[in-house]
């Protein structure tokens, strides 16, 4: 039957996340890159000649910290994403058991 | 006929009484072959939620569920076989539900499924401040435990929503 | 990397990897949606997808090696997220009520119908038609992505079907279903919940 083909294939159109997406998986990606990839990144751009300790220190913590700030967000928002999968589940779960309930119920009544 | 047993727990706000699971219950995850379980307490809800989208229907019936509800907790074991739990351990439980201020709704038997479903609710001020739910099924155990105040409407409308089948009955509604 | 033989076999090199998640992104957060029906979820689950991506680069050889490779890791992260998190639907699709409405194709309400019908269907055959009818795959590139034998995919693909054209045929035939919509309507308002 063409068109249940052609209506499953319009119900299952891709949706695009948005480039919000896009700009967190990047900057997640960024963030669990090995440090010695960046550290490598950083050194690539040394010269002796124009080199300073105390520059190099201050970006280095700079970048540490930015780098862990962000990875603290990410955990904050995996736990609220979680916890919001686990009340999704909960409220599934209840609401299909109400629902069976209901169902019987009417079934019930509609046999009186 | 063994059951699988759905315990949903609502508890009230007010009244201190807790309906708590027996040892029995806790113990049947040694022998299921899936659990679901979920604790979410007041500082979890409001954590999740902060995650819930008004822009999206799904979500924001459950923002609403969720504004006046202190907790949710359930339990839910699946197992292989028939007979892996006792109805003791579920009269453990409507023993407490016999306390003053829990009234029981609803209780469905359903002999062609094996499901027996009760809804147990406690009333603080003409509204309801907790609901428990006990479904058991031959081979899956359920217990729901919803703390705070909660519309029973609002919890059955999310039928349709989240993946849950919108259960539409038809008087001649019968199985092919 | 292997340039000439990607060119020689006509593929298209590997993009670099924010090419690769502008280009799949929507493949990847669809597949997790299908599974998780929440769009957090999803974009959480997309997100692993991608970092397990970043971190596998080096073992893809062109474009079409990453697309494979992403739609195959989104499914199985799929299953394995809704197995942890798995509540089943209490209706089965042979029981799942027919619709009361007819609607015609492209309706977003038959939309959302046929996927909460699909939904129900147990992990393998929901999984071939996911890739069937949202990657537009045969099946055997099915087969390919899931493991399984081809006639396996093809059995899966037509039970289905049929299942569904059944539940569906409704909402496919208006002037069937005019017929039976003000009896069908009238027997719904006539049940109040209990």
């Amino acid at each position: 039957m063409s068109r249940l083909d052609d209506a499953l294939r319009e119900a299952f159109r891709r949706q695009d996340p948005g480039p919000e997406f896009t700009a967190r998986v990047l900057a997640a990606a960024a963030v669990a890159q090995p440090k010695a990839s960046w550290w490598r990144t950083f050194a690539s751009g040394f010269r002796p000649a124009k080199f300073r300790w105390a520059t190099a220190a201050a970006l280095a913590c700079l970048l540490m910290i930015g780098g862990s700030l962000e990875y603290r967000r990410q955990q904050e928002d995996r736990q609220g994403r979680m916890a919001k999968q686990q009340l999704v589940l909960a409220l599934r779960i209840a609401g299909a058991k109400l629902n069976v309930a209901r169902e019987r119920v009417q079934q019930i009544n509609a046999g009186d | 006929m063994k059951y699988a047993l759905v315990l949903l727990f609502a508890i009230g706000p007010l009244l201190a009484q807790d309906v708590k699971l027996p040892p029995g219950i806790e113990k049947l995850a040694a022998k299921a072959s899936e659990v679901v379980d979920v604790s979410l307490d007041g500082a979890m809800l409001r954590l999740a939620g902060r995650f819930l989208s008004s822009n999206d229907p799904d979500e924001a019936k459950a923002k609403n569920i969720v504004n006046g509800l202190k907790g949710i907790y359930v339990k839910s074991f699946e197992f292989e076989k028939e007979g892996e739990y006792s109805l003791s351990d579920l009269e453990e439980i409507r023993r407490q539900l016999r306390a003053p201020g829990w009234s029981r709704m609803v209780g469905v038997i359903s002999k062609k499924g094996g499901e027996n479903t009760e809804i147990y609710m406690r009333l603080d001020n003409d509204r309801i401040g907790g609901l428990v739910i006990l479904a058991a099924e031959p081979k899956e155990l359920t217990v729901v435990n919803i703390v705070g105040n909660i519309s029973l409407d609002d919890l059955s409308s999310l039928g349709g929503h989240f993946g849950i089948p919108d259960v539409e009955v038809r008087k001649d509604h019968k199985k092919p | 990397m292997e340039t000439a033989t990607n060119a020689a076999l006509g593929r298209e090199p590997l993009p670099d990897f924010a090419s690769l998640v502008r280009s799949h992104q929507a493949m990847v957060f669809s597949i997790a949606l299908h599974y998780v029906h929440d769009r957090s979820a999803a974009e959480e689950l997309a997100q692993d997808v991608f970092l397990q991506l970043h971190q596998s680069l080096a073992d893809l050889q062109s474009a079409e090696h990453a697309g494979r490779w992403l739609r195959k890791v989104a499914v199985h992260r799929s299953i394995d997220h809704a197995r942890r998190s798995r509540f089943r639907p209490q209706v089965g699709l042979e029981d799942a009520p027919e619709p009361v409405t007819p609607a015609a194709a492209g309706d977003p309400m038959l939309s959302e119908r046929l996927r909460r019908l699909v939904a129900s269907l147990p992990e393998k055959p929901r999984s071939v038609m996911l890739l069937r009818y949202q990657e537009d795959l045969d099946p055997e590139e099915i087969a390919a992505t899931l493991g399984m034998p081809v006639r396996t995919v093809k059995s899966h693909l037509q039970r289905s079907l049929a299942i569904l054209r059944e539940k569906a045929t409704r909402a496919f035939t208006p002037a069937a279903g005019r017929q039976n919509l003000s009896r069908e309507m009238g027997e719904v308002e006539n049940e109040p919940l209990g």
